[in-house]
């Protein structure tokens, strides 16, 4: 049959060894590249594998000491073979792991997924999974799926890379990321606020600026700010403008874009010339400020009087100054006033001394009247008596009659010097204040009058409880005059009522005495309190004219008026004010 | 009995006139004296100048004493009267024209035992004599004196 093969059947021979022996070379490469380890030969008995020793050694010793937990595995997931490392990180012996299934190092549901991996991605695959351990622990795991090719097996390898410490750190990453981040955000919104807050604080400053700017211009005192120019050695030689508000600027008679920049004492030499500079440096270099009045040269500044105050503010000083040339002026005009007065009461003090001499001459004189006067009368008055007494049979009745009337004179002219003493005295005496009972007085008073002539009917009506302020002997005489007035000028009728009161005349408090008797015409109520003035004759009603006016001095001593109401025949009303207790 | 002599101390005539009929209309009767002037009423008084040597027997049991006097005032005189041992209580009524206050409070300061204005009124003056009289000499009982006893 071998020899009836034909060409063709030869030829296909031929290719038929030519692919065999390919495949051996092929074979003999890869054992040689190390690319097979083993190598499986088909038998009688079916397919034999032959490891090449010497591949097989080596790659075994690198599963063993690899980092790496290894394993292979059949279909199913039984573990065929495993490395020690593997064992360790499922916390087994190595013994008990190998022949045992996956699947016990799985939850369920992981357990799902890895079989999936192995069924759908033809156990080629790479993805992280948590392997129970023995003990119960979770370890992270990365697991590398690979089939075998070329070995005929139909299983996978497995590489199983332990991530706790990965995970470890990237769980310690995340958190400082976490942590970072956050603090970020934290810084980012207090570096937002810091912002804003800036900017509202900057807004608020140059508001405040403004603010000031215009009060700063709106103030009538001038304002400066200056600085200290100093020389190479330290030594202020002048200073300079650093600021001036309105006032400062109409004061010096420059506008501040001019003036700012320029030296004080180049600008306004009196600066140096009168001193103020050597003061400025001194209040910069001690710190005490200066507050001071002083004149300013004519021409120098708008004022010839100011009035600063000199602060020191930083490398110069601040200064206020207030134009008080008008105060001063008034001061001096005050000055010249005052000594305009002056003068005037050391004339006015010589016209009282002259009034003084005046007053005790007049004194003296009353003092002559009362006692040389007096004299003579009782003279003519005693010996007209001694001739009616003794010489009574020698003078006919026309005679004696004459002599009565030379007597009444002269009594008459004892009364009048006695009243005018009296007037004389209540000018002179001088105020004892202190709380007056006028009712009380009055009643004393018209006690008097009525035991001098018991026979006379008046009724006398007092409103009791009257108090003032006064000098009671003097209040005494007053009401005396008015009292006794009413009862002398009440005797022509009978009876008669007399009436001491108060009343409201204007709003103030006066007190009246009131009578039912002749009255007056009110034509000479001007005249009545006039020394000596009297309104009715002598022969109707005695009297030397001197009560009213002594009245009306007492009352005018006190600070108040007097006034007469009265109309003839219908009686009269004298008043009379005394000043407020109160106000005294 | 020793004399109860009335001192008049008074410069005016015709009120040493009417003085003394007054107190004969008031029958006062006693020795009136009359002194011109205070430097007189003091010699009188103290015996001396024209008077010496006679003070014992001529001491008044009443002295009227005007204020207004030549040389020697009354108000002196009456200083003097109670600075000496000899007429210190003796009874001095002061009998004056003037009512000033000042001469009044002055009078009773000095020790005047009264004080009394003559008044204008000539029958107003015989009844304050007959009254002064009356109770100077009848009704006041004097001090004792040192020798009489």
């Amino acid at each position: 049959m071998d020899k009836s093969k034909t060409k063709q059947q030869l030829l296909l021979d031929i290719e038929e060894l030519q692919t065999c022996l390919n495949e051996a070379e092929e074979t003999l490469r890869a054992i040689r590249s190390g690319e097979a380890d083993a190598l499986i030969v088909p038998g009688p008995k079916g397919e034999q594998v032959y490891t090449l020793q010497g591949a097989d050694r080596s790659y075994r010793i690198l599963l063993q000491t690899m980092g790496e937990g290894a394993a292979v595995l059949d279909t199913d997931g039984t573990i065929l073979y495993c490395n020690q490392r593997l064992a360790d990180m499922l916390k087994a012996p190595l013994e008990k792991v190998t022949d045992s299934s996956i699947k016990d190092y799985f939850s369920p549901a992981a357990w799902q997924r890895f079989r999936g991996l192995l069924k759908e991605g033809n156990g080629v695959g790479r993805s992280e999974f948590d392997l129970h351990t023995l003990e119960g622990n979770h370890v992270p795991t990365l697991l590398s799926l690979g089939s075998l090719p070329g070995t005929g097996m139909p299983g996978f390898c497995l590489i199983a890379a332990d991530l706790t410490e990965q995970k470890r750190v990237e769980e310690a990453l995340r958190i400082a990321h976490a942590e970072l981040e956050e603090r970020v955000k934290e810084r980012t919104k207090e570096l937002r606020k810091e912002i804003e807050d800036r900017e509202r604080a900057e807004e608020r400053l140059r508001e405040s600026e403004a603010r000031f700017r215009v009060a700063a211009d709106g103030s009538l005192d001038a304002f400066f700010i200056l600085r200290s120019v100093r020389d190479r050695t330290g030594r202020i030689t002048d200073f300079e403008f650093v600021e001036l508000n309105a006032r400062a600027e109409r004061l010096i008679a420059m506008p501040k874009e001019k003036a700012i920049g320029q030296k004080l004492c180049e600008l306004i030499p009196i600066n140096r010339a009168d001193g103020f500079f050597d003061k400025y440096v001194r209040v910069v270099e001690t710190g005490e400020l200066l507050d001071e009045e002083c004149p300013i040269a004519p021409g120098q500044i708008q004022a010839s009087w100011i009035r600063h105050q000199v602060i020191p503010l930083a490398d110069g000083v601040a200064i206020t100054s207030r134009d008080i040339t008008a105060r001063k002026g008034a001061e001096e005009k005050i000055k010249e006033l005052n000594e305009d007065l002056r003068k005037r009461a050391i004339e006015v003090e010589a016209f009282n001394r002259q009034l003084e001499a005046v007053n005790k001459e007049l004194e003296s004189f009353s003092y002559s009247v009362s006692h040389d006067l007096r004299a003579p009368l009782r003279g003519i008055d005693g010996f007209s008596q001694a001739l009616l007494e003794d010489y009574s049979e020698k003078l006919d009745e026309s005679g004696r009659d004459f002599l009565q009337r030379i007597r009444a004179s002269t009594q008459r002219m004892g009364q009048l010097i006695d009243d005018m003493l009296n007037l004389s005295r209540v000018t002179r005496s001088e105020m004892r204040r202190e709380g007056v009972d006028l009712s009380a007085l009055a009643d004393r008073i018209v006690k008097d009058l009525q035991e001098k002539q018991p026979e006379r009917q008046v009724e006398f009506l007092i409103a009791p409880g009257l108090m003032t302020d006064g000098d009671a002997q003097l209040l005494k005489v007053a009401l005396e005059n008015l009292l006794g007035n009413a009862w002398k000028f009440t005797g022509k009728h009978s009876p008669a009522r007399i009436e001491f009161g108060a009343t409201k005349v204007q709003g103030k408090l006066a007190y009246f005495v009131r009578d039912d008797g002749t009255g007056f015409d009110m034509t000479y109520a001007g005249k009545l309190f006039i020394p000596f003035q009297r309104l009715h004759p002598l022969t109707d009603f005695p009297g030397t004219g001197i009560g009213l006016a002594t009245v009306r001095r007492i009352i005018q001593k006190h600070g108040g008026g007097v006034w007469a109401e009265g109309k003839v025949g219908k009686g009269a009303t004298f008043y009379f004010t005394l000043p407020d207790k109160g106000k005294e | 009995m020793r004399k109860r002599i009335i001192l008049l101390v008074e410069d005016n005539l015709d009120d040493v006139a009417l003085t003394q009929r007054a107190f004969k209309k008031g029958n006062v009767l006693n020795e009136l004296i009359v002194a011109p002037d205070g430097a007189e009423a003091l010699d009188y008084l103290f015996g001396t100048g024209k008077y010496a040597g006679q003070r014992d027997e001529r001491i008044p049991e009443l002295i009227l004493l005007d204020l207004k006097l030549p040389k020697i005032d009354g108000l002196e005189v009456l200083r003097r009267l109670r600075a000496d041992e000899g007429t210190r209580l003796l009874p001095v009524v002061v009998l004056t024209s003037s009512k000033e206050d000042q001469d009044i409070v002055d009078s009773y300061k000095f020790g005047a035992n009264s004080y009394i204005r003559k008044p204008v009124d000539f029958n107003q003056f015989v009844e304050a004599a007959k009254n002064l009289g009356l109770y100077w000499l009848v009704l006041n009982e004097p001090a004792p004196r040192k020798k009489e006893s």
